[in-house]
């Protein structure tokens, strides 16, 4: 079983109360610290879901501008993490529907994103760029449901507990395993077909 | 238990969604089921890569122009004037000076009409408790209704005319008939005359249509009121 980081909360702590609080009576130079604090964690989450970086800084803009706007309705018992990160997935999942429409993002490489796009297992140890892993990300996640993908994005790419998720994405905890199970079978059977059962030089 | 279920449990089992009594269940089921200790190895593969991948935390290229596009944005949005909400709006209204001006006027108008109309009620109301405190009010329970009816003399004074005096307060004299009456004006409405059969019981006595029509209309023609105070002669 695999040791998870847990979020924000755990190497980093949350934000003190009065960053939250004087933010809320529009100081704007408090709000620069909670920016510069959840910046990372904003965009990471909307890169690993969107696995494109422009469109990803664009859902990070909106989402602290919706912050600025809304702070007045966060209720300090709840985790600023995770007010954020909703905001965050619901303006990720309004991109990503639209970008479907479009299909700009997913389907401008003039093909649908395959397995023969993930790299050789060597190549994994060296992986740097994150448009690469972006790119596995993207072909890994491709056959999921929004919500599959969702689901995944959050617990296993994003490191948040069940609960946390529950929380962020409105979904019941029985709705939330269901989709977990079935988007983590999908990624592994694609990941096995492509590189084997037998362990290579990983 | 199904190796379907088993392979549910074996999927969720990454990182500790599944109860410690599901644990031993699946546990004891690898131990003797081929298949599933398959799965589990293929899913061992698997989270090789995914936890690498969830390792993974990208960055924007430049968080420093992120930084400051936020809050570009964030003071863009400041510094806008708010839309108003509906109340204010309406409110920003009466600050056009025709606007303002007529809404005096009429506002003005009101509280006049209103005043007058206040000061007329007052009145009224005066005028109206005058009149309850006047004797008037006071003599309606001693007022005496006088009549002069030679056939309700004369049946009056006979033996018939005894609930008469027992129904009204009826004092029959040689000269006149005085009744007592609490609601004088009531009983001198035409319709009470009319009705006075009613009143005084006639149909209980036996006169016929004929002697109480020249009641009445003796009645009608001599009645004349007279108020006493204190129930003494006016």
């Amino acid at each position: 079983m695999r040791e998870y980081k847990n979020d924000i909360a755990g190497s980093h702590g949350e934000v003190q109360a009065d960053v939250v609080s004087r933010s809320q009576c529009r100081d704007l130079a408090a709000f620069e610290q909670l920016v510069r604090k959840y910046q990372p964690y904003a965009f990471s989450l909307a890169m690993k879901f969107l696995c494109d970086e422009a469109e990803a800084s664009d859902v990070v803009q909106d989402s602290f501008l919706r912050v600025w706007k809304n702070i007045d309705h966060y209720d300090p018992n709840q985790k600023f993490s995770t007010w954020l990160y909703k905001i965050v997935t619901n303006l990720c999942v309004d991109r990503f529907r639209a970008l479907k429409r479009n299909r700009s993002i997913f389907l401008s490489r003039d093909r649908d994103p395959m397995m023969e796009d993930l790299p050789d297992e060597r190549d994994w140890v060296t992986l740097q760029s994150q448009e690469q892993l972006a790119d596995i990300i993207r072909t890994l996640s491709n056959r999921l449901s929004r919500t599959q993908r969702l689901v995944f994005t959050l617990r296993d790419l994003q490191d948040l507990t069940v609960e946390e998720v529950v929380e962020i994405t409105g979904l019941s905890i029985g709705s939330v395993k269901t989709n977990l199970h079935y988007a983590r079978k999908s990624i592994r059977d694609t990941l096995v077909r492509h590189y084997g059962v037998v362990r290579g030089e990983l | 238990m199904s190796c379907e279920r088993y392979q549910r449990l074996l999927h969720l089992n990454r990182s500790g969604e599944i109860s410690k009594h599901e644990a031993d269940e699946l546990r004891q089921h690898l131990r003797l089921c081929e298949k599933c200790s398959l799965e589990l190895q293929r899913i061992e593969r698997a989270d090789g890569f995914i936890d690498h991948l969830g390792d993974f935390s990208p960055s924007p290229k430049n968080p420093e122009k992120l930084t400051a596009d936020i809050l570009r944005r964030v003071r863009a949005e400041s510094a806008a004037p708010k839309p108003l909400n509906p109340l204010n709006r309406f409110l920003d209204f009466f600050l056009l000076p025709s606007v303002r001006y007529s809404t005096v006027a009429i506002i003005s108008l009101v509280i006049l009409t209103s005043a007058t109309q206040l000061v007329m009620m007052l009145n009224d109301v005066s005028n109206l408790e005058q009149r309850m405190a006047s004797p008037v009010r006071h003599d309606a329970t001693e007022a005496t209704y006088t009549m002069q009816s030679k056939t309700l003399q004369e049946v009056a004074k006979s033996e018939r005319g005894r609930p008469i005096k027992e129904n009204v307060s009826l004092t029959v004299t040689n000269d006149r008939i005085d009744v007592s009456a609490k609601k004088v004006d009531t009983f001198l409405s035409d319709y009470n005359l009319r009705n006075l059969s009613t009143v005084l019981g006639a149909s209980a006595l036996g006169i016929d249509k004929k002697t109480l029509e020249k009641i009445v209309n003796e009645v009608k023609a001599t009645a004349e009121r007279s108020f006493r105070l204190d129930g003494k002669g006016a």
